[in-house]
């Protein structure tokens, strides 16, 4: 009797006791971290900014947003078979886009997932309990990401939804479409910030973003605007920092072996060997839709022979870019053109994949000597370029100059061979306004409405006051 | 399509392409960009591949299952016991899988006195399986579909593929789109297994502290633990789609779920008046965890276990909840002929935010049994007459553990040749998170006629449900697409009928049963602005909005196939078109096809399902046969995607070598002309996705003759039953091939609320097949 009424008892503790209950139904997460208690350190800030880093593995993926834009839309490339929704990839081989188009839809999250992982911590870091300059180089890295960002989606969207502070679903009934000029006075605002307190490449920390990513970035963006003075004033600092060099040879600069080198402005950050760690998926994302040598190529950006001719005799650019084929087990051999710039010989295959260690060069010197030509029409710095590449330069007897009559098709020329598959040359033919020109002069259905890609029909479904582009 | 067919079709595909690109079909591969390359083999001497290999004749085979069970029971006045155990074996259809199943029972009660009696029930079940088949797209038996019928069952080595270098085969690595996912390479060179333990104890006490006044407590355990392995051999004979080198997995899982309820119920009778009162209180704690590794860099194939390769990855997680009750109920009769019953609970679970973890239950019921009444005594032939009705509140928790806290997760960075670890926010938080609510209102009759031979219930119910759990899309500019909210509402209404009718009594018995039952779903509101929720597998969309049931499917009308140039010109159409391409409804009338011409084109919600069995007897020989159907539901076949439609040369569907080949042969009309590369919405989702999922199956055909007693006495067994047993003998269905529209469905996401926006619907992926028997030899149940 005695035992009952010792089990009675605690049976009914519980009961009679509000803390034990309330206590019985906290239960705080065994296996991810609580948000509630982050943004605190700055060792917290520095695990947040690197979560914002990653966000380029999404955007400048090969299957990614800018990928797409800068290749797929251009010349330069083709896709065929594919993995994943095949009919939704072709329609921007064949400027066929639908506002449904799952792949419209994905960029637009990618891009807008990105933004709330940068904005955080700008939000956050204002403040919390850190130095200034602590505070400033994080401000200024986050910044040049969100520029970066934007001005990618500026040009493919257009008009957009500038959201710059982490906001609230209800909020963001509220924010519509901002006009392009406010979204680049943004892009420009952020890169001054940038470029103010990032220290230089040289002691700006490996990968990092530094003062010259950021003025390499206002240049191209100004030139974008059609502003060529001050995109000249800005790649001109970058010219004359001291901190860029060309690499000697092209194809050294695609060793994996040579990471964030001299020529580099702002690099991707990729570390090969194990499925551990991000390896470098560009090689497989454009190894044709096979596996044949036990991994899974995408069969994303397969050259065509239109940029295959392009490339004038003796330019040692194109073997260095272009894999004309592969060669099976028995040694046959397959005919067939793809991107070769991100090849790792020595990787290993994890789970039919190349755990390859090629970075991504987002920004190089290279890039930014062709757009100071660009902006100038001076061809020293685009002589540069060629003389590197082993071809006379411009203004020689030898250059085919019944071919590139002006310095602009020249530079357009060179930009293509120079940057080719590196997801510029839709940009390229966007921002010096040449894409119907050239796109329709090679039989592509291109017209002035699909220089920018529909708002995802989601989107509109959500928010019905989100206008929709012309022609969509 | 067997490989005459295929060869057929793969050429047209590449030659349209081809046409499209300004070649001419004549022209050799010489010619043609690698993609539009045809292998020599087909155009040459197609001959050579006779009819070629059926994948499913390979992989599926006849599965006979056995099937025992004892059982034990008796006792005291004091005592009762009851001791059981069971064995299934059961091969599987699909090559190398198979079920085995033991499970042993005990339970013992024992009164100590007047006043307390004690027991302890305890159940153990122990599974060892290999299941596959069930997976979708990636499973055994979709990619046995889609793989070439040209290719052998084994090369001249003996190997599985034509990846084997050494194999004249080997010629075929050339094309980049051969397929060969040899059902053996995932069957027959896999080594994989589940084997889980489940225990189940249950120790209970009761306790009379007043003579109508009974004390209950008892505390429930649930122990389960599996563990799995997984050993692919090293190269797989060449038969899968690539040649991978040996590659091991092992993973277990952990779960404990402990109950402890505690009431005290007060009996009542004053006269006719019965009372019955009970208060209770309930506490529910489970915890999950699970475990996995995987290894390669395997010497050899001789030894399978991790120890033998280079671990290559491994990971450990858990998580939990909790759940509190308190619940109050008050039941009274007048007479047995007028019943009332009144609860209330209340409900605390974990899950929740911290502001509104409890919620509130009340549930009310009568009952009125007409029968009993004096006045009914005349009415003829009416031995059972009850009429039925209750409403109430009832709660749904099924959300993630963790649904209303904002988690963080890695997201890493490398700077140079260091990896840096990273954290993001993954979840928002959503401190308000509360339970969802169903009001339901029931209404039913029991009638019972000719002694209870023939009886019957009907009910209607008519349910709302609000705060719906949902991850409701957002705007993705602020970040995230969805957020776990309480938003929306949704009716379900409908009606449930069972007849049971003894239809011939005595030494020949025939009984009947019948049920019928349909549901009605409406969703009557959802998030901010009432958007609709859309949820896209691959070009698979399913679509939920107010007005409508839950999970419309969503997408454009084929009508058929442009036979000529003259239709298509008469006709709205997409500009890639040229005949032989599909007819795309103008939905909208605009004149146009864009993709504002989709529309709802299904719902996987049936109007009915209805079952029947007939059970027969003479003597010690049972016959039933039992019958089950459903109506007019939709289903939207995925394997559309590759089997319906050119898929990087895959095999087709038999159905579809009707399509559309010229003008003077213009296939069926409904299938339109394959191509490597469609440029117009042929393979974005449509009607020719959706079929009619309606069936009617005979479910199970059961021959059963009892031993009799006389002869089994000396063995001091009795009852022992000897059974011969069908299921799913055969299936009525326009659905696709003849496979199975009910078994070939699987969930979207491993996680769903009550709403299932995004997993009630089905995507016929990974087939079942829909005619196999097995033969049920049992033994039960023997009491001694």
């Amino acid at each position: 009797m005695r035992i009952l009424k010792q089990w009675l008892a605690v049976c009914f503790i519980c009961l009679s006791t509000t803390s034990c209950r309330d206590s019985f139904l906290q239960l705080a997460p065994v296996s991810n971290p609580n948000a509630g208690n982050f943004f605190k350190t700055k060792a917290d800030f520095d695990l947040a900014s690197n979560a914002a880093y990653a966000t380029l593995y999404t955007i400048y993926n090969p299957e990614g947003a800018v990928s797409y834009m800068g290749e797929l839309m251009g010349d330069n490339v083709t896709i065929l078979n594919i993995s994943g929704n095949m009919a939704d990839k072709w329609q921007f081989r064949d400027y066929t886009l639908a506002p449904a188009n799952t792949m419209v839809y994905q960029f637009w999250q990618d891009f807008y997932k990105s933004l709330y992982n940068i904005n955080i911590v700008i939000s956050k870091v204002e403040n919390a309990d850190v130095d200034a300059a602590y505070k400033d180089k994080i401000k200024g890295e986050m910044m040049f990401l969100r520029a970066l960002y934007y001005f990618n989606m500026v040009q493919i969207w257009g008009d957009l939804p500038l959201v710059t502070a982490p906001i609230t679903a209800e909020e963001s009934y509220g924010v519509l479409r901002t006009p392009i000029s406010e979204v680049y006075t943004q892009v420009i605002k952020d890169l001054q910030f940038a470029a103010s307190k990032l220290p230089l490449a040289a002691s700006a920390g490996v990968g990092k973003a530094s003062k010259g990513a950021a003025q390499s970035l206002l240049g191209k963006v100004y030139l974008t605007m059609g502003d060529k003075s001050n995109a000249a004033i800005q790649l001109k600092e970058v010219v004359n920092s001291g901190q860029y060099q060309l690499l000697p040879s092209y194809a050294t600069l695609w060793d994996p072996k040579n990471k964030n080198t001299k020529e580099s402005i702002f690099e991707i950050q990729f570390l090969g060997g194990s499925s551990t760690a991000p390896f470098s998926d560009y090689y497989l994302g454009f190894f044709p839709n096979s596996n044949a040598l036990g991994f899974y190529g995408s069969g994303m950006n397969q050259v065509v022979d239109d940029v295959w001719n392009e490339y004038e005799k003796g330019d040692t650019r194109r073997v260095a870019s272009i894999d004309t084929g592969f060669t099976d087990a028995k040694g046959v051999f397959t005919k067939v053109k793809f991107p070769k710039k991100w090849q790792d010989k020595t990787a290993p295959i994890i789970g039919q994949r190349i755990a390859a260690n090629n970075n991504f060069m987002v920004l190089r010197y290279a890039d930014v000597l062709l757009l100071l030509t660009e902006a100038t029409g001076d061809p020293q710095y685009l002589n540069l370029v060629r003389k590197r590449a082993g071809l006379p330069e411009y203004g020689t007897a030898t250059y085919p100059s019944t071919l590139y009559k002006t310095i602009e098709l020249a530079t357009e020329h060179e930009r293509r061979m120079e940057l080719a598959f590196e997801f510029q040359r839709w940009f390229d033919l966007k921002r010096t306004n040449r894409v119907l020109t050239v796109l329709t002069s090679k039989g592509k259905a291109i017209t002035q409405t699909k220089l920018v890609i529909p708002i995802p029909n989601v989107v509109r479904d959500q928010n019905n006051k989100i206008t929709q582009n012309a022609g969509y | 399509m067997d490989a005459q067919q295929f060869i057929t079709t793969y050429i047209d595909a590449k030659n349209n392409a081809w046409i499209d690109a300004g070649g001419k079909a004549t022209d050799g591969n010489a010619l043609r960009p690698t993609l539009l390359k045809i292998p020599e083999d087909f155009l040459t001497n197609p001959q050579q591949f006779g009819t070629g290999t059926n994948w499913q004749d390979v992989m599926f085979r006849t599965a006979p299952s056995y099937n025992g069970q004892v059982s034990v029971s008796g006792g005291t006045e004091k005592t009762q016991y009851m001791f059981s155990g069971a064995y299934l074996d059961q091969t599987a259809v699909l090559d190398m899988n198979y079920y085995k199943r033991i499970s042993l029972r005990s339970n013992i009660k024992t009164a100590v006195n007047d006043k307390l009696t004690l027991g302890l029930n305890l159940g153990v079940t122990s599974i060892f399986d290999r299941t596959e088949g069930t997976k979708g797209k990636s499973d055994v038996i979709s990619l046995g579909l889609q793989s070439n019928p040209h290719f052998p069952v084994y090369n001249e080595n003996g190997n599985l593929g034509y990846r084997d270098p050494n194999s004249t085969w080997f010629r075929f690595t050339a094309f980049g789109d051969m397929n060969l996912w040899h059902p053996y390479s995932l069957t027959r060179e896999v080594d994989k297994g589940t084997k889980s333990f489940n225990t189940l104890g249950t120790a209970y006490l009761e306790y009379y502290l007043l003579k109508n006044l009974k004390f209950r407590t008892s505390f429930s355990a649930n122990f389960f633990n599996s563990r799995n392995h997984f050993y692919w051999n090293d190269k797989q004979k060449y038969g899968y789609s690539a040649v991978l080198a040996a590659q091991a997995n092992a993973g277990s899982g952990y779960m404990l779920n402990w109950l402890s309820e505690n009431t005290l119920t007060y009996d009542k009778q004053i006269e006719n008046h019965s009372f019955t009162g009970l208060v209770g209180y309930t506490a529910q704690k489970q915890r999950d965890e699970a475990m996995s590794v995987a290894a390669n860099n395997f010497p050899n194939d001789l030894v399978h276990t991790l120890n033998a390769g280079t671990v290559t990855a491994g990971s450990t997680s858990a998580s939990e909840w909790s759940l509190l009750s308190y619940i109050a109920r008050l039941q009274y009769n007048y007479n047995s002929r007028y019943f009332l019953a009144a609860t209330i609970r209340r409900d605390g679970m974990s899950r929740f935010g911290d502001n509104n973890k409890w919620g509130y239950f009340p549930s009310v019921s009568g009952g009125w049994l007409v029968s009993d009444e004096p006045f009914m005594s005349s009415v003829k032939h009416l031995t059972n007459l009850k009429l039925r009705a209750s409403y109430g509140v009832t709660g749904n928790n099924q959300i993630p553990n963790y649904g209303a806290v904002s988690l963080l997760a890695a997201s890493n960075y490398v700077y140079g040749s260091t990896m840096s670890n990273g954290l993001r926010v993954n979840s928002i938080a959503n401190p308000n998170l509360k339970w969802e609510k169903t009001t339901m209102l029931n209404l039913g009759i029991d009638v019972g006629l000719f002694n209870n031979r023939l009886i019957g219930s009907i009910e209607f119910y008519n349910s709302l449900t609000r705060d719906m759990l949902l991850f409701v899309p957002v705007p993705d500019i602020t970040g995230f697409s969805t957020q776990l909210t309480n938003i929306g509402k949704m009716r379900n209404r409908g009606i449930e009928l069972n007849l049971s009718s003894k239809n011939i009594t005595g030494n020949f018995n025939w009984t009947t049963d019948f049920n019928f039952s349909r549901n009605r779903n409406k969703v009557l509101q959802l998030g901010p602005g009432n958007a609709p929720i859309q949820y896209v597998d691959n070009v698979v969309t399913v679509r939920t909005e107010v007005g409508q049931p839950v999970s419309n499917f969503y997408g454009y009308i084929f009508d058929g196939v442009f036979k000529n140039q003259a239709e298509i010109d008469a006709y709205p159409h997409h500009a890639s078109t040229t005949p032989g391409d599909p007819k795309v409804r103008d939905v909208n009338g605009d004149g146009k096809i864009t993709d504002a011409d989709r529309t709802i084109i299904g719902n996987n919600q049936p109007d009915f399902i209805a079952g029947m069995t007939n059970t027969l007897s003479y003597k010690g020989f049972e016959f039933s046969l039992m019958v089950q159907g459903a109506y007019g539901g939709e289903i939207a076949n995925n394997n559309i995607r590759y089997l319906g439609t050119w898929d990087n040369g895959r095999n087709f569907y038999a159905s579809m070598y009707n399509y559309w080949r010229s003008e003077s042969d213009p296939g069926d009309g409904i299938h339109f002309k394959p191509n490597v590369s469609y440029k117009g919405l042929q393979k974005q989702f449509s009607s020719y996705w959706v079929e009619d999922a309606s069936f009617l199956r005979m479910k199970n055909i059961r021959m059963s003759y009892a031993i009799p007693n006389k002869a089994l006495n000396k063995l001091a067994f009795k009852n022992t039953r000897v059974y011969i047993n069908a299921e799913n003998v055969f299936i009525l269905t326009k659905y696709k091939d003849g496979y199975d529209p009910e078994n070939t469905t699987y969930g979207t996401t491993s996680y769903s609320s009550s709403m299932e926006t995004s997993g009630s619907y089905s995507s016929g992926n990974a087939p079942v097949p829909g005619h196999f028997k097995e033969l049920i030899m049992a033994l039960t149940p023997c009491r001694v």
